[in-house]
C-alpha cells in the first residue's frame, strides 16, 4: 500500500484524561468498582471474574500470531477528567463533542440527521446518550451499563453473564473483571423500538486496554436494530480491546446487530494497530425468536472473533453476515457458532472473506445440532477472495450432527478476482482499480445488503478506501 | 497389561539383526511412553476417544500360536479372488500357504534404522511412534520404471487371537516412472471378546508419470481397533487415486497425507464409511499442495446408523508457491437413525493467490418421498432404504474402473448394507 492512504480516524484528541496505574490486580478491580458506585454483588462478580482468569490460560488455537500480551503493561481504566456530575448534553467537554464531530458522529441531538441513537463510549466510559426522551416514551432503556447499574440494578443482575459466562474464555473473564462501560438496552413486552440504536467505540488513552460490555434485552414481541462503530487513533504500540456482548431475545422478539469495525489496524509494515479479541453471543430464549449478526470487520491488526448465537427455543432463528477485509500486516480469524437446541430451529451463515497484502483472513465457525433439536436447518456459505499472492485465506468449519432430522449445507470457495471480469470492466472503460472494487462489491452484496442503509453506505466505502493502492 | 510389558514380550522374540536399529526402536518406543496417548483435549482427536483402547491389556502378536481354523480359512480363501495376487498376513506374519508365491516385485525385509526415526511434531506422531515400537518386518513393494504389475496386489491382513492382540503393520510402496499398481489393503478380523487391534503405516511415493490405484478396506470385527497413517508423495504427471472404504471395527482411525512435490499431477481421495451400532470411524486427511499446477479431488460420504459416529476433517494446504492450483473437496453425510451423529471439518489453507478452492459439507436423512415411491411399488421400507443406501455408496466404488476390483467392492458393500439394515 502506498503512502498515500491514511487512516481519517487516526488523530489522538488532546484530553485530560484520568487513568488508573498500569497494571492487573484484585486492588484495580476493587477500585474500578469503587469507582463507578457499584452495588456489592457487582464486586463479587468481578472478584470471581478475576479469580477465575487466573487459573485459564492464552488461548493459542486461533490462526494468528503475535507477541505475548503483558497483562500488567496495560491500563485498566481510563476516563475523560470530569469536575462535576455533568447534567446536560451541553456540559460535555467542548474537546470531546469536536473529536466525535470529526468522526461524523454529532452528539448534538439537534444537529442529526439520521434518527439514530447514539451511546458514545470513549476510552473506558460512556460520554453520552443521545435521544433520551423519544425512547423514554416508549419504555425502551437505552444507557450506559454503569448507568443501568445504578438506576435498573435489577435488570443488570438477572440479565449480566447468563449467555456468556465469566467462566467461558480468558477472554470473557479479563472483562468480567475490568470492564469499565458499555450499552445497555432493554427493549420491554411488545415494542418495536422506534429508531435505531448505536454505540460508537472509541480507544484515545495509551496503552489502554478497552473492555467494554453490551447487554441487550429485547422480551416477548419486541424489535431492535442496534449498531456499532469504532475506531481508534494512530499508536505505534498495540491495544488492547476485549469487550463481551450479551444478547436475549425472548418469545417472538428480534435482534439485528450490525458492527462496522474500523480500529487502527497497524502501519503498512505492521506496526501497532488494535487486537480485537471479543466474545459476542446472542441467545433465542423464547420460540420464534430471531437474532442475526452483521458485521465488516476492516479494522484492526488482529481480529479474534465468533459472534454467536444459541437457537435455544423452537422455530427460533440466528443469522451471521460477515465481511472481513483485512489487508498490510492484519489477521482476522473469525466467524461464528450456531448451537441448534430447539426444535425446528433456523440457522444462515454468510462469511465472505478478502485477504490483501500480506495478510492472513480465517474463517472458523462451528455448526452444531444437538439431539433435541428436530428439523434443525443450516446454511453456511463461507467465500474467500485473495487480491495478491502473499495474502493467505482459510477456512476452518466444525458441523456437528446428533440428529438425523438435520439438513445441513456448508460450502466454502477461495479464488482471485478473475482476470476476464476484470478485463471485461477495463475494455468498458473503467480503471482496474475502480473494476476490483466494483468486482469486491458485488461479491461483499449479499452482507451489505443487511445493513440498514448509511452503514451500509459507509461500509461500501469503507472497503473501496481500503482497497485503494492495495491492488494492481 | 501395561504397555512396558506388551514391549517386554515383543521385543523378546523380536530381535533386529542391526543395533541401531534395536536402539532407535527402543527410542520410538520410549518417545511413545513420554507422550502417551491423546485424550480429546487435542485438537486432532476432538471427536474420537481411545478411552477404550487405553483400557485393553495388549498382547504382542508373536506370542500367539497362529493356527487358524476350517470355518477361518474358508472365510480368509473367499477373500481371495483368482483375479488377484494375494498376499496373506496373520498376526502380523506372512502366511506362505495362503499367499501367492512372493513376486519379484515384492520383498519382505527386516525393518532398519532409518524408518524409525522419531517424528514429534507428526500430528499423527502418537500412533506412529506406537506402530514404529513394534515393527520388526516391512514389507516393500518396488514396481520398475514401465512396468505394470500382472494383477491388482492384495495384501490381506488378518487377526485371528484369542484376545486382544496388537499389530503393527508397515508397507512401503515405489512406483518408478512410468509404471502401474493397482493395491487393495484388506484388512479383517475374527471375533474374540476384547478385540484386536493393528496400527498400520504406509508410505506410497509415485514417480513421474506413474499411476496408482490404493484401496484401503476395512473390515474388522466390531470390537476391534484399527489404525492408519499413510504418506503418499506425487511426483510429475503422476495418477493417485485411493479410497479409504470403512466397514467394520469399534474405532477406525485413518490419517492419510497426499503431497504434491511436481507438477501436472491428480490425486483423487475418495472415502466411503459404512457403520452401524456403536462403530467410530475418523478420517483425517491432509492434501498438500507444495507445488502448483496440480489437482486434487476430495469425495467422502458415510452413512450412519445405530449410535454410530463419523468424523471426517479433510486439511486442504496451498503453499504459497503453489499457483494455479485446484482442489475440490467434498464430504456427504447420511444419518439413518436418530442416534447416529457425523462430525465434519473441512479446512482449507491457502497461502496462493492464484488457485481455485473449494469445499462443500452436507448432512441430511434419507427423502420421505424417495422411500415412498419405493413403497407405493411393493417394496418394502427395508429394502427401499437398501437400494437408496447403495445408490448413494456406489458412486464411490465406480471411481475404479477395472471390474474385478468393482466387483470385490461391491460384494463387501452389499454384505455390509445387509448387516447394516437390520439394525435401522
Amino acid at each position: 500500500m502506498s503512502e498515500s492512504y491514511e487512516y481519517k480516524y487516526g488523530f489522538t484528541t488532546d484530553i485530560e484524561t484520568e487513568a488508573f496505574p498500569k497494571g492487573l490486580s484484585e486492588d484495580i478491580v476493587r477500585m474500578i468498582s469503587l469507582k463507578k458506585n457499584e452495588p456489592e454483588w457487582m464486586l463479587d462478580y468481578r472478584l470471581k471474574s478475576y479469580r477465575h482468569w487466573l487459573t485459564l490460560t492464552e488461548p493459542t488455537w486461533a490462526h494468528v500470531s503475535y507477541p505475548k500480551i503483558d497483562f500488567q503493561a496495560l491500563t485498566y481504566y481510563a476516563a475523560p477528567k470530569e469536575k462535576k456530575e455533568k447534567t446536560s448534553m451541553d456540559e460535555i467537554d467542548p474537546e470531546l463533542v469536536k473529536t466525535f464531530e470529526r468522526l461524523g458522529i454529532p452528539l448534538s441531538e439537534q444537529k442529526r440527521i439520521s434518527g439514530v441513537a447514539v451511546d458514545v463510549v470513549f476510552d473506558s466510559v460512556s460520554i453520552a446518550t443521545t435521544h433520551h426522551q423519544e425512547l423514554d416514551e416508549v419504555g425502551v432503556i437505552f444507557c450506559s451499563i454503569s448507568e443501568a447499574l445504578t438506576k435498573h440494578p435489577d435488570l443488570v443482575k438477572k440479565h449480566l453473564g447468563t449467555v456468556i459466562p465469566p467462566s467461558d474464555n480468558y477472554y470473557a473473564a479479563l472483562n468480567g473483571a475490568v470492564f469499565s462501560d458499555g450499552s445497555f438496552v432493554y427493549i420491554p413486552k411488545g415494542v418495536r423500538c422506534p429508531i435505531d440504536l448505536s454505540t460508537y467505540f472509541r480507544i484515545n488513552a495509551k496503552e489502554t486496554g478497552q473492555f467494554e460490555r453490551t447487554l441487550i434485552i429485547a422480551e416477548e414481541d419486541s424489535f431492535v436494530n442496534y449498531l456499532e462503530g469504532c475506531t481508534a487513533p494512530q499508536r505505534d504500540e498495540n491495544q488492547l480491546h476485549a469487550a463481551v456482548v450479551e444478547l436475549i431475545a425472548m418469545e417472538n422478539a428480534e435482534i439485528k446487530y450490525s458492527t462496522v469495525q474500523n480500529w487502527y489496524t497497524g502501519d503498512k509494515n505492521g506496526v501497532g494497530g488494535i487486537y480485537n479479541f471479543v466474545t459476542k453471543r446472542g441467545i433465542c430464549k423464547g420460540k420464534h425468536s430471531k437474532i442475526s449478526w452483521t458485521q465488516v470487520e476492516s479494522g484492526s491488526a488482529i481480529t479474534w472473533k465468533y459472534p454467536s448465537v444459541i437457537l435455544l427455543g423452537d422455530y427460533s432463528e440466528g443469522a451471521f453476515y460477515s465481511v472481513a477485509l483485512t489487508h498490510d500486516h492484519m489477521q482476522a480469524d473469525t466467524g461464528t457458532k450456531m448451537i441448534h437446541i430447539g426444535k425446528n430451529t433456523k440457522s444462515t451463515i454468510i462469511s465472505k472473506g478478502i485477504s490483501a497484502g500480506h495478510s492472513s483472513n480465517a474463517y472458523r465457525g462451528q455448526v452444531k445440532i444437538m439431539a433435541s433439536a428436530e428439523n434443525a436447518r443450516n446454511y453456511s456459505q463461507c467465500d474467500s477472495m485473495l487480491v495478491g499472492d502473499k495474502s493467505s485465506a482459510h477456512t476452518f468449519p466444525y458441523i456437528e450432527v446428533k440428529n438425523k432430522s438435520a439438513t445441513l449445507e456448508h460450502e466454502a470457495t477461495t479464488s482471485r478476482i478473475s482476470e476476464d471480469q476484470i478485463f471485461y470492466l477495463q475494455s468498458r472503460g473503467l480503471n482496474s482499480e475502480k473494476a476490483i472494487s466494483m468486482l469486491v462489491n458485488g461479491f461483499c452484496k449479499e452482507v451489505f445488503k443487511q445493513l440498514p442503509l448509511e452503514f451500509s453506505v459507509e461500509a461500501v466505502k469503507l472497503i473501496e478506501m481500503k482497497l485503494e493502492n492495495s491492488v494492481g | 497389561m501395561s504397555w512396558e510389558n506388551t514391549y517386554l514380550q515383543f521385543k523378546s522374540k523380536s530381535n533386529l539383526d542391526s543395533i541401531a536399529a534395536n536402539q532407535m526402536r527402543q527410542a520410538s518406543f520410549e518417545n511413545f511412553l513420554s507422550q502417551g496417548l491423546p485424550t480429546r483435549k487435542e485438537e486432532a482427536w476432538k471427536y474420537t476417544s481411545l478411552t477404550d483402547f487405553k483400557a485393553v491389556p495388549w498382547q504382542s502378536a508373536l506370542l500367539e500360536e497362529e493356527i487358524l481354523t476350517h470355518d477361518q480359512l474358508l472365510a480368509i480363501s473367499k477373500n481371495l479372488p483368482a483375479e488377484f495376487y494375494n498376499l496373506v498376513f496373520v498376526n502380523g506374519s506372512l502366511n506362505q500357504t495362503l499367499s501367492d508365491d512372493l513376486d519379484s516385485d515384492i520383498t519382505l525385509s527386516e525393518i532398519v534404522a532409518e524408518d524409525l526415526v522419531k517424528d514429534d511434531k507428526h500430528v499423527e506422531s502418537y500412533m506412529l511412534q506406537l506402530s514404529k515400537s513394534f515393527l520388526s518386518k516391512k514389507l516393500i513393494i518396488n514396481i520398475k520404471s514401465h512396468k505394470t504389475f500382472a494383477k491388482p496386489l492384495q495384501i490381506v491382513v488378518v487377526q485371528s487371537s484369542k484376545a486382544s492382540v496388537y499389530v503393527s503393520e508397515k508397507i512401503s510402496i515405489k512406483v518408478g516412472e512410468d509404471a502401474e499398481l493397482t493395491l487393495i489393503v484388506n484388512t479383517f478380523s475374527f471375533a474374540n471378546a476384547t478385540g484386536d487391534a493393528l496400527n498400520m503405516n504406509v508410505d506410497v511415493s509415485v514417480a513421474n508419470s506413474a499411476r496408482v490405484k490404493m484401496i484401503q478396506l476395512q473390515n474388522e470385527d466390531v470390537q476391534s481397533y484399527h489404525f492408519s497413517q499413510c504418506e503418499v508423495n506425487l511426483a510429475s504427471n503422476a495418477q493417485f487415486q485411493s479410497l479409504a472404504m470403512s466397514l467394520g471395527s469399534k474405532l477406525t482411525r485413518n490419517y492419510l497425507h497426499v503431497n504434491f512435490l511436481g507438477k501436472n499431477s491428480f490425486a483423487g481421495v475418495y472415502g466411503l464409511t459404512i457403520l452401524d451400532s456403536k462403530q467410530h470411524v475418523d478420517n483425517y486427511t491432509f492434501i498438500q499442495h507444495s507445488i502448483g499446477e496440480n489437482q486434487s479431488i476430495q469425495h467422502y460420504k458415510s452413512i450412519l446408523s445405530g449410535a454410530s459416529q463419523s468424523v471426517f476433517r479433510g486439511r486442504v494446504r496451498i503453499e504459497q508457491d503453489a499457483q494455479k492450483a485446484n482442489s475440490e473437496q467434498l464430504n456427504n453425510n447420511l444419518l439413518l437413525t436418530r442416534e447416529a451423529s457425523a462430525n465434519s471439518i473441512p479446512q482449507l489453507e491457502i497461502y496462493a493467490d492464484d488457485v481455485k478452492a473449494g469445499h462443500g459439507s452436507t448432512m441430511g436423512q434419507l427423502n420421505k418421498d424417495e422411500i415412498f415411491y419405493f413403497l407405493s411399488r411393493g417394496i418394502n421400507q427395508f429394502e427401499a432404504v437398501k437400494m437408496l443406501a447403495f445408490g448413494y455408496a456406489k458412486e464411490l466404488v465406480y471411481k475404479f474402473e477395472d471390474q474385478s476390483v468393482q466387483d470385490f467392492l461391491m460384494k463387501s458393500l452389499h454384505s455390509k448394507l445387509e448387516r447394516m439394515i437390520q439394525n435401522v
